[in-house]
C-alpha cells in the first residue's frame, strides 16, 4: 500500500513539470503586462525597468521558468507582485476555507443525492420518481450564478436567515455550500438512480430475494455496496473541483477561498500567485484521485490498486 | 461470493469503522462550526470595498482602496480641506520662496508615531528619500522627481537627496530644480505620508502592521475579507468619533446592496442598477449623499494613425453622439456634462458649453471626406457599464455611416492594448490625484506621456506641450490658469477625446450614520467626522 | 410495455422544444420583429407590455427579440462544442482503449493533465490568444470537453475489445484499423450520442459562465448567457431583464439533459 501511494505521488513530479511549463507558456503568450498592471498610471520608465528586472520578466520565457524552478527547489513559492505577501502562506490560509466550503457542500449533496437516487430507483415510474427526475434535471440546468443570486435574495434578504456574504462559521457557510451542492446533488441523484436500476436487474439480487432475505437488508448490503463505486467516483470528481475553488460562488458570497485568489491572480497577471495556485491545484487533484482509488480498493477488494501486481 | 465475506466480517471491525466514522463526523462538525467572529462590533462603522487593498505601504500604493485606508493611518505635511485648498497637517505653516524653488515647512510639536516617538523633520527626509530609493521600487517616484538631486540619488550617484533639507527638528525644507506649481498639491498625496524609519526597516516586505500618526490604527487585516481599524486615542488632531472602522471586502455589487439593506454595511456607493430603486423610495431618498467627483470620462481616439489621425473624423464622432441625452436617460443624470477634459470643479475659466450634438453636420463631414461606411473598432473591458456605453456609441455612429466594431477584452489585456495604441477607440476615465487642472492636462495630453503614462490617444501638439509646461512653471495663479485655459481650448478644438461627463457618485447611508461626508479625492477622508447615533 | 410508449414522448418533446427554439433563432432575421440591437433611449427598462412582451433592457432594446436571437449562439455554441468534443474524444477514446499500452498511457495522461489544469486559465488563455468571439468560445469549451468523452469511450472499448467477435475478426485476418472502424467504432456511437445529449446541457451553462467572466460573444451580439450576466444587477429593480433569458437557458439545458437521459434509457433497453 505504502509503495503504491509513494509511486502515485512520485508520478506527480513529471506532471508538475509539465503543468508549470504549460502554464508559463500560456502566461507568456497572454497579452497584459504584469509590471504595468502593478505600477499604476504614472510610474517612470526607469522604475518600470527596475521592477521588470527584479521579478525577472525581462529574462524571457525559458529564463523565467528556470528562475521559478530554482525558487521552488528552495520550497519558496515566491511573493505576490501586488501584495508582496508570501504566496504559500496565502494559499495555506485560504485552503481551509475552500475545504470547509467543499466539505459542507458535500455534506449536503452526498446524503441527499444518494437517498433521492435510491427512492427514485425503487419507486421507478411512480409520481415520486418523476418528481425527483424533474427536480434533479432542473438542478443540472440552472447556471450557478443564477441560483446563487436567487438563493441569496430569498434566504438572506427576504427571510433574513443567513448573512449574504463573508467568510466564517456555519451561518456564512450555509448559502454558498447550498448553492455549490445543487449540481453535485443533482448529478449524484442521477448516477445513483441509474446504477441501482442496473443492479436491481442483476441475478444475485433475485437470488437474495429468493433466499428470503428481508428487502431492507438486500438494499443495504447488496445494492448499496455495489452501487458505491460510481457514486464515489462522482464524489471524488466534484470534491476535487470544489477544492480547487468555485470562483463564481466565492465571488458572489464574498467567500475567501482559493478560487477567487486564483482568479484575482489571473486578472492581475500576478505570476507567482497563478503558478502557486496551479501547482497546489494539481497536487489536490492527484491526491483526491489517489484517495478515490484507495477507497475503491477498500470498498471492493476485487479492485486492485493498479501497478501493484504488475 | 466475495460480497458475503465482507458482510460477515468480524463484529469488532464493524465497531472500529463506526468509531472512525463517528470521529470523522465530529471532527468535521467542529471544523465547520469553528472560527466564529461575525457579530457587528459595537461603535464601529462598516464600509464596503470592492477589491482587496493591495498594500498599506504609502510608497507602493497605487489603488484607491488602499489609498483611502492609508489616509486614515498616516499624515503628510499638508492636506486638503473641504474647499480643496491646501491646509496644515503635520506642518503648522509653510513659506514658498519668491523664485518658487524653496518650500519651508514648520512642523507641529508633539505629533507622535504609534510607537510613541515624536515626528521630526528627519522623518520626512527619510520617508521621501525612501520613495525615491531604487531599493523601494516605488511606482510613485514621479511625485518627487522635480526635487533637486532626485535624479542623482535615484541613479545611486548621491547618498542623499540634496533638495530635502533638515533645518532643525521642526523645520523641513524642500528645494526644487525648477518652479513647479502643482508641487504643494502633490504633497497631499499618499506617497508623501511620513513613516518611522525604525519600523519601516523592520517591516521590509510586510507592511501588515504599519505604524503611522493617523486618527486610526490598523487592528486586523484579513486579505480578501476585511480590514479593521481602531481609533487612535493619541491622535494630534480632531479625534475620531467612532471606535473604529471595518471595511468589508465584497466583490459583487448585488451582494453589497443586499448587505446594506440588511443593515450590515453602513455606507455603500450605489451601483447604477440600484440607484433608481433607492432614489424613488421615500424612506431612503433622504439618506442618499451625492459626491461630485473630480474625474472625466472620455471616449479616446488614437490620433497617431489612420483613421483617427484625421481631425475631421474625430469631430464627426463628437457631433454624432448626443451626450446630454445619454447622460440624462441611460446614465440617469449621475454626472455633469463635460465641456472639456478639465473637471468643472477645477476649471477657473470660461469654456463653451459641452454638448454639440449635430448629426447633420457629422453626416456632412463624413460625406465630404468620403468616409461613409468606414470601419473602426472600439475596445472595452468586461465592465458592464462600459459595454453598455460602447453599444450606445455604436448605435449613434452607425447613424452617420461609421461601422464600429466592439472588441471586449479582459482587463489586463485591455490595458495593455490601449497602452500600446492598438484600438482605434477606447473608453477610459481619469480621476484626480491632486486638485489641480495640471493633473488633467500634463499626463493626458503632453507628448512626453504617450501610452501607459496617460496620453493614450497619442496626441501630439507642440503648442499644447509648451502651454502646459508654462503653466507648471508659473507661480502666478491667474497667469497659470490662462495658460491652462489656452491649452484646453486647443485640445477641445483638436478633439483627441470626446469628453463625456464628470461622474457624480451617489452613496447611501443608514439612518443611524451621522456626520458622514463624501470627498472628491480619496485622500481627504480622515474618517474623523462620521458618527453612529442609534 | 407502458414504458415503451412513454419513451418516445420523453424523447420527442425536448427535441421538439429545442428544434423550435433553434429554428426560431435561425429564422429570426426573417421575422417581422424589432432589430435586436436597436437602442432606444426613450424607452429604457420598460416592464413587459403589449409592445415589448418581455420588456426592454437598460438601453431600450427589446428583450423578447434578444432572447429569440440569443438562441442561435447559445444553442449553436453548445451543439458545435459538443460535436467537436465528441469527435476528438471518440477518436482518442477508441484508440486509447483498443491499442492500450504506451498510447493509452500518453492519451490518458493528457486527459489527467487537462482535468487538473485550471479550466478557467485555459479558457482565458484561449479566448485571449485567439480573437474573442463565439468560435473561440467553442474551442475553449471543447478543449476541456473532449476529455470526458475520451474517458467514457475508452472504458467502453476496454469491455468490448476482448469480446469473442473481435477475436473472431482478428482470427480471420482483419487489420487493426478494419476492426476498429467496422466492429468497435459502431458499437461506441450510441454511447457517444447519449453523452452528447448530457453534455449539451452542461455546455450551454458553460457559455453562460464564460459570459459572466466577460469571455463570451462580443457585444452587442445577444446570447442568453451574456444577457443574464450583463443584467444580473437589475434582478431587484428590473427583474424581467434577467428572468426571461434565464428561463430560456434553463429550459434549453433541461431539454438537452432530458434528451440525454431518454436516449440513455432507450439505449439501455436495446442493450438488454
Amino acid at each position: 500500500m505504502a509503495a503504491y501511494v509513494l509511486k502515485r505521488l512520485l508520478l506527480l513530479i513529471p506532471l508538475l513539470f509539465g503543468i508549470t511549463l504549460l502554464a508559463f507558456f500560456l502566461l507568456n503568450a497572454l497579452p497584459g503586462d504584469p509590471v504595468l498592471s502593478l505600477v499604476g498610471e504614472r510610474a517612470s520608465p526607469e522604475v518600470i525597468e527596475n521592477i521588470r528586472k527584479e521579478i525577472g520578466v525581462d529574462k524571457g520565457f525559458i529564463g523565467q521558468y528556470i528562475g521559478y524552478l530554482k525558487l521552488l527547489s528552495h520550497g519558496d513559492f515566491g511573493r505576490s507582485y501586488h501584495t508582496n505577501r508570501d504566496v504559500l502562506k496565502d494559499i495555506v490560509m485560504k485552503f481551509p476555507n475552500t475545504m470547509r466550503l467543499a466539505f459542507a457542500a458535500m455534506l449536503i449533496a452526498v446524503p441527499l443525492g444518494i437517498v433521492l437516487g435510491f427512492i427514485s430507483a425503487y419507486k421507478r415510474g411512480r409520481f415520486i420518481d418523476r418528481l425527483i427526475n424533474v427536480v434533479s434535471i432542473t438542478g443540472l440546468s440552472i447556471p450557478i450564478f443564477w441560483s446563487a443570486i436567487i438563493i441569496m435574495l430569498f434566504l438572506s434578504l427576504k427571510l433574513k436567515l443567513f448573512p449574504p456574504s463573508g467568510t466564517g462559521d456555519i451561518r456564512f457557510l450555509a448559502l454558498p455550500a447550498f448553492v455549490l451542492s445543487i449540481p453535485a446533488m443533482a448529478t449524484l441523484t442521477r448516477v445513483t438512480r441509474t446504477t441501482i436500476l442496473d443492479i436491481l436487474k442483476m441475478p444475485y439480487i433475485s437470488t437474495a430475494r429468493a433466499k428470503g432475505l428481508p428487502s431492507i437488508k438486500i438494499s443495504i448490503v447488496h445494492v448499496l455496496k455495489n452501487a458505491i463505486i460510481p457514486i464515489v467516483t462522482i464524489i471524488g470528481l466534484d470534491f476535487g473541483s470544489y477544492l480547487n475553488g468555485a470562483v463564481v460562488t466565492e465571488t458572489i458570497f464574498g467567500w475567501d477561498g482559493i478560487g477567487r485568489f486564483t482568479m484575482d491572480g489571473i486578472i492581475k497577471r500576478d505570476y507567482p500567485v497563478i503558478m502557486g495556485c496551479i501547482i497546489f491545484g494539481t497536487v489536490v487533484f492527484v491526491v483526491v484521485n489517489l484517495i478515490t482509488d484507495i477507497v475503491y480498493h477498500y470498498l471492493d477488494p476485487r479492485i486492485r490498486l493498479h501497478g501493484k501486481n504488475k | 461470493m466475495k460480497h458475503g465475506e465482507i458482510c460477515k466480517g468480524p463484529e469488532t471491525e464493524k465497531v472500529n469503522i463506526r468509531n472512525i466514522i463517528l470521529f470523522f463526523c465530529s471532527a468535521l462538525i467542529t471544523f465547520l462550526f469553528s472560527c466564529s467572529s461575525s457579530n457587528r462590533l459595537d461603535g464601529y462603522v462598516y464600509y464596503r470595498l470592492n477589491a482587496n487593498p493591495t498594500t498599506l505601504d504609502p510608497a507602493l500604493i497605487t489603488d484607491v482602496s488602499s489609498a483611502s485606508i492609508a489616509a486614515k493611518l498616516f499624515n503628510g505635511l499638508v492636506k486638503l480641506n473641504e474647499n480643496l485648498e491646501i491646509a496644515p497637517d503635520i506642518a503648522e505653516r509653510w513659506q514658498i520662496s519668491k523664485d518658487g524653488l524653496r518650500y519651508r515647512f514648520h512642523l507641529k510639536k508633539n505629533v507622535r508615531f504609534l510607537n510613541g516617538r515624536e515626528v521630526k523633520s528627519h522623518d520626512f527626509k527619510y520617508s521621501f528619500e525612501r520613495i525615491l530609493s531604487p531599493k523601494t521600487k516605488s511606482p510613485n517616484t514621479w511625485v518627487f522627481d522635480k526635487v533637486e538631486g532626485a535624479k542623482e540619488f535615484q541613479k545611486g550617484n548621491a547618498k542623499e537627496v540634496k533638495g530635502f533639507r533638515v533645518i532643525d527638528d521642526y523645520t523641513f525644507e524642500i528645494k526644487l530644480k525648477r518652479p513647479f506649481s502643482p508641487f504643494l498639491s502633490m504633497l497631499t498625496m499618499t506617497p508623501a505620508y511620513v513613516i518611522p524609519e525604525e519600523e519601516a526597516e523592520k517591516w521590509k516586505n510586510d507592511f501588515s502592521s504599519p505604524s503611522g500618526t493617523g486618527p486610526f490604527v490598523l487592528k486586523r487585516w484579513l486579505p480578501n475579507r476585511e480590514v479593521v481599524l481602531e481609533r487612535n486615542g493619541n491622535y494630534f488632531d480632531r479625534k475620531a468619533k467612532v471606535k473604529g472602522i471595518v471595511y468589508k471586502i465584497i466583490p459583487e455589487d448585488l451582494t453589497a446592496v443586499t448587505e446594506f439593506e440588511l443593515g450590515n454595511i453602513d455606507v455603500i456607493s450605489l451601483p447604477a442598477s440600484a440607484y433608481s430603486k433607492f432614489k424613488n423610495d421615500k424612506n431612503w431618498n433622504k439618506h442618499i449623499v451625492s459626491l461630485k467627483g473630480l474625474n472625466t470620462y472620455y471616449l479616446g481616439m488614437n490620433s497617431s494613425r489612420p483613421p483617427f489621425n484625421n481631425p475631421n473624423l474625430r469631430k464627426a464622432v463628437s457631433y454624432a453622439i448626443d451626450r446630454r441625452k445619454i447622460l440624462e436617460t441611460f446614465y440617469e443624470g449621475r454626472g455633469r456634462l463635460a465641456a472639456g477634459p478639465v473637471p468643472d470643479l477645477l476649471r477657473k475659466w470660461d469654456v463653451k458649453a459641452g454638448n454639440n450634438y449635430d448629426p447633420q453636420r457629422a453626416k456632412g463631414i463624413i460625406n465630404r471626406e468620403g468616409l461613409s461606411g468606414i470601419k473602426v473598432n472600439m475596445y472595452v473591458t468586461a465592465d458592464q457599464d462600459v459595454i453598455d456605453l460602447a453599444e450606445i456609441i455604436q448605435s449613434y455612429l452607425s447613424e452617420i455611416g461609421i461601422n464600429m466594431n466592439i472588441k471586449q477584452l479582459e482587463w489586463s489585456a485591455y490595458k495593455d492594448a490601449v497602452n500600446k495604441g492598438e484600438p482605434d477607440m477606447f473608453w477610459l476615465s481619469w480621476w484626480a490625484d491632486y486638485p489641480d487642472p495640471e493633473n488633467f492636462l500634463f499626463p493626458l495630453f503632453h507628448s512626453s506621456n504617450l501610452g501607459h503614462a496617460g496620453n493614450r490617444t497619442r496626441y501630439v501638439n507642440k503648442d499644447v506641450d509648451t502651454l502646459i509646461e508654462k503653466g507648471q512653471n508659473s507661480l502666478n495663479e491667474k497667469e497659470r490658469n490662462n495658460f491652462y485655459k489656452r491649452a484646453e481650448a486647443i485640445i477641445i478644438q483638436d478633439m483627441p477625446w470626446v469628453s463625456f461627463w464628470h461622474r457624480t457618485d451617489f452613496l447611501i447611508k443608514q439612518p443611524w450614520i451621522k456626520g458622514y461626508k463624501v470627498y472628491p479625492i480619496y485622500t481627504m477622508d480622515k474618517g474623523t467626522e462620521v458618527a453612529i447615533e442609534r | 410495455m407502458a414504458k415503451i410508449n412513454k419513451t418516445p414522448l420523453k424523447l420527442l418533446l425536448p427535441l421538439l422544444i429545442i428544434v423550435f427554439l433553434f429554428a426560431a433563432s435561425l429564422l429570426s432575421p426573417l421575422l417581422p420583429i424589432y432589430d435586436p440591437n436597436k437602442i432606444d433611449l426613450e424607452s429604457l427598462k420598460r416592464p413587459p407590455n403589449m409592445e415589448h412582451p418581455f420588456g426592454t433592457d437598460n438601453k431600450g432594446r427589446d428583450i423578447f427579440v434578444r432572447v429569440i436571437y440569443g438562441g442561435k449562439i447559445s444553442i449553436g455554441v453548445a451543439i458545435v462544442a459538443a460535436f467537436i468534443s465528441a469527435v476528438i474524444g471518440f477518436g482518442a477514446g477508441i484508440a486509447s482503449g483498443y491499442f492500450g499500452g504506451r498510447l493509452d498511457t500518453v492519451l490518458m495522461s493528457v486527459v489527467d493533465f487537462i482535468l487538473s489544469f485550471p479550466s478557467l486559465l485555459l479558457a482565458i488563455a484561449i479566448s485571449v490568444i485567439l480573437p474573442p468571439g463565439i468560435y473561440t468560445v467553442m474551442i475553449a469549451i471543447s478543449a476541456v470537453g473532449w476529455t470526458s468523452f475520451a474517458r467514457l469511450i475508452r472504458g467502453h472499448v476496454l469491455t468490448i475489445r476482448d469480446m469473442s467477435f473481435v477475436d473472431a475478426a482478428r482470427a480471420m485476418g482483419c487489420s487493426d484499423l478494419r476492426i476498429l472502424f467496422l466492429h468497435i467504432a459502431p458499437l461506441c456511437i450510441p454511447l457517444s450520442l447519449v453523452m452528447m445529449g448530457i453534455k449539451l446541457g452542461g455546455f450551454i451553462l458553460t457559455e453562460a459562465t464564460l459570459s459572466f467572466l466577460g469571455l463570451g460573444a462580443q457585444p452587442p451580439t445577444a446570447t442568453w448567457g451574456s444577457m443574464i450576466s450583463a443584467n444580473r444587477a437589475y434582478i431587484l429593480t428590473a427583474p424581467w431583464m434577467v428572468i426571461f433569458p434565464g428561463l430560456a437557458i434553463s429550459i434549453t439545458a433541461f431539454c438537452f439533459n432530458m434528451l440525454g437521459e431518454s436516449l440513455k434509457e432507450r439505449y439501455e433497453f436495446k442493450d438488454n
